[in-house]
């Protein structure tokens, strides 16, 4: 669609404009011709209006010939065959038209004017077409800039709202308020207790905060929030919940993507966990293997618990990963009789945690 | 509302001090009894039945059996009903528009006492209310994993992969597994659209049969199970065995 023609205003715009033109050829053909005014506006009105049709469509041809091109010959050969074959049709329609005139108005005057008036059409539709492609090309650089404009706004959408997601997913109201139901009760019966969990929670939130501004962080940091995670919940879940970790101290200094284990003790607790009658186990291996770091988290299986391949954060886990190690770690999440285990192969990173 | 003795009060809630919690702020409130608590569902059935308590503060996500499981399985029997939940939208909203009463977490204790002062004039939670809650909650399942049945105080867990049949036999409906068989009372055409309908078949207005368990049809009129049952198989049955569920 072409620009001009989206609105009623633009297109007014553009008759506007094109009036003087049309005043112009005209008062020329006076003297060319040695015409009157009346007999120049009957035979050019109808030519300029044709041409005004001829001045759009150029737009359509600058559309399909880019002007980034390698191939400057070839750009320009198009162009040309494009001004000589429009040029010609339009000359020659005018001819016609001038012969229609001889025969309505039986005379021969119509045809002559427009032999004196030929050469000067010509020079016009070159110069038409010229205006007229520069104009497309700016129209059509005008309209990539804006595109290019909203998709870089789009992406910045895209962009905030995955990070929204996250911090959501993160900080789940459910966590959040019966936490804060268990403290809620322990202000009442243990007071140093509720003031440990204030500083775990408010340790949880502080780090959850950070996860736009710091990609990588070391395991210890990693291990740190969740520890602090992980004592916020056992207040609340009490005895239903039991963790066995074995990491590797020579690990801890190593660098992995930020939030890349918290999540699989999150969901271990969200799918069986709390889905258990007598809650269960939790273990987490953390160790150091050629070249990269192996972690496994695993918990058993709750009765028909959602807990499966295709479930709740791992996807959005996977996709982190692989933005992060360029597709070069692994994820693998293995459902059997009695257990859930998610395996992470994160290939070691020789960068200080920034 | 009974002036004689003091109102009984059970608390439902599986966080250990999300319970206490409760019960210290009841007993700082008003002058009710809190005579039970319970840290499932399975359980509070079982302790609703032989103490008869006036009312129950029930919190919602449970393991297994949620606080709507419990309404549903004690049906007419339920007592009067507060429910306590952290945060449930959808559960809210259904509250919200059947006048239900419904404490936040963590509770407020100024919230807590209008509760009970309410609960005091009542006496009554609307029965029409909780079935309507509950069958907005029923409605969102499907493809469902259990089933629960009640047998006088007991409640018993049947996982569907253990179903061999359900019959419908007049307002109740049987589920057969290999060991026994459970009576609900629930129409035959709700646990059609419940159950997942790759698994399950109806292949006869009284019969829904578990597909694992099916080993061959006779002149199409006989479904005969892997445990030698013979159930009929009636004409639109018949096509729903061999339709593809798209």
């Amino acid at each position: 669609m072409h620009p001009l023609l989206k609105s009623v205003r633009h297109l007014l715009l553009l008759v506007a404009a094109w009036l003087p033109a049309v005043a112009g050829i005209a008062y020329v053909h006076t003297f060319v011709a040695g015409a009157s005014y009346k007999q120049a506006f009957i035979l050019l009105t109808p030519v300029m209006v044709l041409e005004l049709f001829v001045f759009l469509s150029i737009w359509f041809v600058c559309k399909s010939t880019p002007l980034e091109t390698r191939n400057i010959g070839y750009f320009l050969l198009r162009h040309l065959v494009t001004l000589v074959v429009m040029n010609a049709i339009w000359v020659h329609f005018a001819m016609l038209y001038s012969e229609m005139l001889n025969v309505i108005y039986e005379a021969t005057i119509w045809r002559t004017q427009f032999d004196s008036i030929m050469p000067v059409l010509t020079v016009i539709g070159v110069f038409i077409y010229f205006l007229s492609a520069m104009l497309s090309y700016l129209l059509l650089a005008l309209e990539q800039a804006r595109v290019s404009e909203q998709e870089a706004l789009n992406n910045q959408l895209k962009a905030s709202q995955a990070e929204l997601r996250f911090l959501k997913a993160t900080i789940h109201p459910h966590f959040l308020f019966n936490s804060l139901t268990a403290l809620s009760t322990l202000t009442k019966t243990s007071a140093d207790k509720a003031q440990q969990v204030c500083l775990q929670l408010a340790e949880f939130l502080r780090y959850s905060l950070t996860f736009s501004k710091k990609e990588f962080v070391s395991v210890s940091e990693e291990m740190d929030h969740i520890n602090n995670y992980l004592g916020v919940e056992k207040i609340r879940l009490g005895k239903r919940l039991d963790t066995a970790f074995e990491i590797d101290d020579s690990a801890l200094n190593e660098t992995i993507l930020s939030f890349s284990l918290q999540p699989l003790i999150e969901n271990a607790i969200k799918h069986s966990i709390e889905q258990r009658l007598d809650g269960g186990t939790i273990s987490l291996i953390l160790k150091k293997a050629d070249g990269h770091i192996f972690v496994n988290a695993s918990n058993p299986v709750a009765e028909n618990s959602q807990q499966t391949k295709g479930g709740h954060g791992l996807p959005n886990l996977k996709a982190r990963l692989e933005k992060a190690y360029n597709n070069d770690a692994k994820i693998l999440a293995h459902k059997g009789e009695a257990a859930f285990s998610v395996k992470l192969y994160l290939p070691l990173l020789n960068t200080e945690p920034k | 509302m009974k002036s004689d003795s003091r109102i009984k009060a059970i608390i439902i809630d599986d966080e250990d001090l999300a319970r206490e919690g409760l019960n210290l702020m009841i007993s700082e409130v008003s002058d009710i009894e809190i005579v039970a608590m319970c840290s499932n569902g399975v359980d509070a059935v079982k302790t609703i039945n032989s103490l008869k308590p006036d009312v129950i503060f029930l919190d919602i996500k449970m393991p297994i059996v949620n606080g709507f499981d419990v309404l549903e399985l004690l049906g007419k029997e339920a007592p009067a009903v507060i429910f306590v939940t952290a945060y449930d939208e959808f559960a809210v909203k259904a509250f919200e528009a059947n006048a239900l009463d419904y404490l936040l977490k963590p509770v407020n204790p100024e919230r807590l006492r209008k509760s009970i002062e309410k609960l005091k004039k009542h006496f009554k939670t609307d029965s029409s209310a909780i079935e309507n809650v509950i069958s907005v909650h029923k409605k969102e399942q499907t493809n469902i994993e259990r089933i629960l049945v009640r047998d006088g105080s007991t409640v018993h867990v049947i996982p569907v992969e253990d179903i061999l049949w359900l019959e419908s036999q007049d307002d109740y409906v049987a589920i057969k597994t290999e060991k026994s068989v459970f009576l609900k009372l629930e129409r035959l055409g709700k646990f059609e659209e419940q159950l997942n309908k790759q698994k399950f078949k109806r292949i006869h207005r009284s019969y829904i049969i578990n597909l694992n368990c099916l080993q061959r049809i006779e002149n199409h009129r006989f479904a005969i199970l892997k445990n030698g049952a013979k159930l009929p198989v009636s004409r639109s049955g018949y096509s729903r065995l061999f339709e593809t569920n798209e």
